[in-house]
């Protein structure tokens, strides 16, 4: 009996290395790489916090079951030997992981400034938001400049909406403004491994860059309601090219006037042919 | 042990049994006497069933998938009540089950052809058998229509995703109504507020996935844009069953009430006996000699007024681009903005706080004048006119939307359409005004307004409006 509970400590760090080391192929791990430059720095300082912890884990858990293991041969009128106040161990286990803790302050620090400090964004990407992205219960809003114009914190008459999809440029660093209309909403893009809180009466940017072009998941990460779980978007990122016709298509889109010349009203209508183009596809929808 | 039974029990809290789900009749048919309601109630469920069996109408424009066959062959079954029967059908390869197939009888009193369904209990594809239930059933050699299936995952949808607010019956019912505001749309009027086709028309399929895609910006309806697209138009096509059967069902009420309401009923049994067999015979006659027309005008008549929403024709398009948006037509925008009225509702500033919403209505059902002032809904809810300064347009910001919401009005609420009151350009106008709200300051055009009325007389007319 004594020996069974050595080998139920024992079994613990074996069962944890074995879980590690299929769990990736079991798709229990992150959903693919990091698909950010900020979420691959995010994800070494997981990975050697995790490579940290498990050997301490490791190292206690067998250290505790070689202990138990010993101790279950003890004979019950052995003397116990006692190491409290061992000044050498005490401070070994002291310093040790205080040195290993400041070390990851240290370490993490300049991914957290990346994040966050709003400072490491050129001034330039950081007055051009390519969107505000409003969370509402139970759905996101995005708004967009018009082609070549500022995107103001004001919404301004050419401004071009989208719900739920937020459409991006790759291989540049871009700046959204986040904002909720209701209660509070998290934005978080786990390919990206980009997570922020949208906080009532608050305009928070954030900012990151999208390695490759693709389809991305956009929930909410933070219980806002009976309706949360259905909160989610897409974000498609786009090569550059890409992105600006996207940016005139939605354009058109949202000037439409539905307008389509036809036979006669195209021969007499002014202007009408021009804006033909633009307007036969809300009809179409 | 004792912990690991603890644990159970808790797990087990609030695993009932899953109520079953009917479908609610309208609030309205318990002003009708009594065997009129037995009536509606029964024809309704004849033609459309209960959630976990729904019947599908041939008579209506709805994918129920169905097929189309003959019967060849006709078996009695294992039990009363069943029978098999050997059919041929347009397509096999389908799972029947839980379907119903109609078919036309000779009835017994009229001797009218009126549709009757049973219910497929089990189907073979392999030999062309079926088993199924019912009271009667059609002759060797008769036409068949089978169906059903086709709703099945738009109704697991609309389940999954509508009911909770919007109800089973589709009443704008659902358990977290109560806590909405504005209310989720009741169906069962047969009326949608945000479309693209004129406003005595239905929608046509592309407005309700439209409204899908984008919800309601200022309402509690989300977007449903991350729906697979064959499951949004599986919802579509739930939604739009819905209110035929809620549609249909009014119409019945409608029919019954003027003759045979709860309060006719109440005052022939004072008047005694003979009077109370009087209205009984009344009563049968009618449910014999002209409920199966009218049943059947009426469905047909709202189903092709659903067919014709996709039709062309039913489109609002404007005749004439849009015109450019300069200052000059947005102050005729705001001319006409007074002229035709908008102001009375919308408000002089257009913040929706016009002399309407501070004047008593009667309800037009009832004529009882309603406690709190202000505009009402068709479905008797107090509405607010729309905040033209919010930036928020329900049906879409587009400048077609917007020429849609003021050409074709909105059905169901007190703004109606513009289409022959105001030309396409005008319209136009209007729509720039409008558009411009959010993005300019009151302030500033009430300094405009004074500026050219006091300055420039000569303008007046471009601009004046204030002077009408």
């Amino acid at each position: 009996m004594k020996k069974l509970w050595s080998l139920f400590f024992i079994f613990w760090p074996i069962a944890a290395i074995v879980i590690f080391a299929i769990s990736p192929s079991m798709q229990w791990w992150f959903p693919g790489e990091a698909k950010s430059p900020i979420g691959a720095r995010i994800d070494d300082l997981f990975y050697l916090i995790l490579v940290l912890t498990g050997v301490v884990f490791v190292g206690t858990q067998v250290a505790l079951g070689y202990v138990l293991w010993r101790a279950s041969s003890v004979k019950a009128d052995d003397k116990a030997w006692y190491t409290h106040g061992n000044h050498k161990l005490e401070l070994i286990w002291t310093v040790i992981p205080a040195l290993v803790l400041l070390f990851i302050a240290f370490k993490q620090m300049d991914v957290w400034a990346e994040f966050r400090i709003v400072d490491r964004v050129a001034e330039e990407i950081r007055n051009n938001p390519v969107a505000e992205v409003t969370a509402r219960q139970f759905e996101w809003r995005m708004r967009y400049p018009a082609p070549g114009k500022k995107l103001g914190i004001i919404p301004a008459p050419d401004d071009m909406h989208q719900v739920n999809e937020l459409v991006l440029p790759v291989g540049r660093k871009v700046v959204i403004n986040l904002r909720t209309e209701d209660v509070q909403h998290s934005f978080f893009a786990p390919q990206f491994r980009v997570k922020q809180d949208a906080v009532p009466g608050k305009m928070i940017p954030v900012w990151f860059e999208v390695t490759e072009p693709g389809e991305y998941d956009l929930v909410c990460a933070e219980l806002c309601g009976w309706g949360h779980y259905k909160m989610r978007a897409v974000i498609r990122a786009l090569p550059e090219a890409e992105y600006q016709t996207f940016l005139a298509e939605l354009y058109e889109e949202s000037m439409s006037d539905g307008f389509v010349a036809e036979g006669e009203a195209a021969a007499e209508g002014e202007g009408a042919a021009a804006e033909d183009s633009a307007s036969a596809e809300s009809e179409e929808e | 042990m004792l912990l690991s039974l603890m644990l159970v029990s808790v797990c087990l809290v609030g695993c009932g049994e899953i109520p079953e789900m009917k479908f609610a009749s309208h609030p309205r048919v318990d002003e009708l006497m009594p065997p009129a309601q037995e009536v509606v109630k029964s024809t309704i469920d004849k033609h459309f069933g209960e959630p976990d069996a729904i019947v599908a109408w041939s008579k209506l424009p709805v994918e129920f998938g169905m097929l189309e066959g003959e019967v060849t062959e006709i078996k009695d079954g294992a039990k009363d009540g069943q029978k098999t029967l050997t059919v041929e059908l347009d397509e096999t390869e389908v799972d029947l089950q839980g379907d119903t197939l109609e078919f036309y009888r000779e009835d017994e009193e009229t001797g009218e052809d009126v549709a009757d369904f049973l219910r497929v209990l089990s189907y073979d594809a392999e030999s062309g058998t079926l088993v199924a239930s019912g009271e009667n059933f059609p002759e060797e050699e008769s036409e068949i229509f089978v169906g059903g299936h086709g709703l099945k995952d738009g109704q697991r949808l609309y389940m999954k995703h509508c009911l909770h607010c919007h109800g089973v019956t589709g009443d704008g019912d659902g358990p977290t109504a109560n806590y909405l505001n504005p209310k989720p749309r009741d169906f069962r009027l047969g009326l949608f507020k945000y479309k693209s086709t004129d406003y005595a028309e239905k929608p046509s399929h592309a407005d309700l996935m439209r409204t899908l895609d984008e919800g309601i910006a200022g309402t509690y309806m989300p977007s449903f844009k991350l729906l697979e697209e064959d499951e949004k138009k599986a919802i579509v096509e739930y939604v739009r069953w819905l209110s035929m059967r809620g549609e249909i069902e009014k119409r019945l009420i409608d029919f019954f009430e003027a003759e045979f309401s709860i309060l006719a009923w109440e005052e022939t049994q004072e008047e005694g006996e003979e009077a109370m067999e009087g209205l009984k015979l009344d009563f049968q006659d009618i449910v014999v000699e002209e409920l199966p027309f009218e049943l059947d005008a009426v469905a047909s008549q709202i189903g092709r007024k659903w067919e014709l929403a996709d039709d062309e024709s039913s489109l609002v398009k404007p005749t004439v681009a849009r015109v450019a948006d300069t200052q000059e037509s947005r102050l005729r925008g705001q001319k006409y903005y007074v002229s035709s009225k908008c102001i009375t509702c919308h408000g002089p500033l257009g913040y929706g706080d016009g002399s309407e919403t501070e004047t008593y209505k009667t309800d037009p059902l009832t004529n009882v004048t309603y406690s709190e002032p202000g505009l009402y809904d068709a479905w008797g809810t107090l509405v607010k006119p729309r905040n033209l300064r919010l930036g928020q347009f329900r049906g879409g910001r587009r400048p077609i939307d917007v020429f849609r919401r003021i050409k074709g009005g909105i059905p169901g609420t007190p703004m109606q359409a513009f289409s022959t009151s105001l030309k396409d350009e005008e319209i136009w106008d209007v729509v720039n005004y409008v558009l411009s709200l959010p993005h300019s300051d009151p302030a500033v055009e009430i300094n405009q307004r004074a500026n050219l009325e006091t300055t420039d007389t000569s303008k007046s007319s471009l601009a004046g409006s204030e002077g009408e």
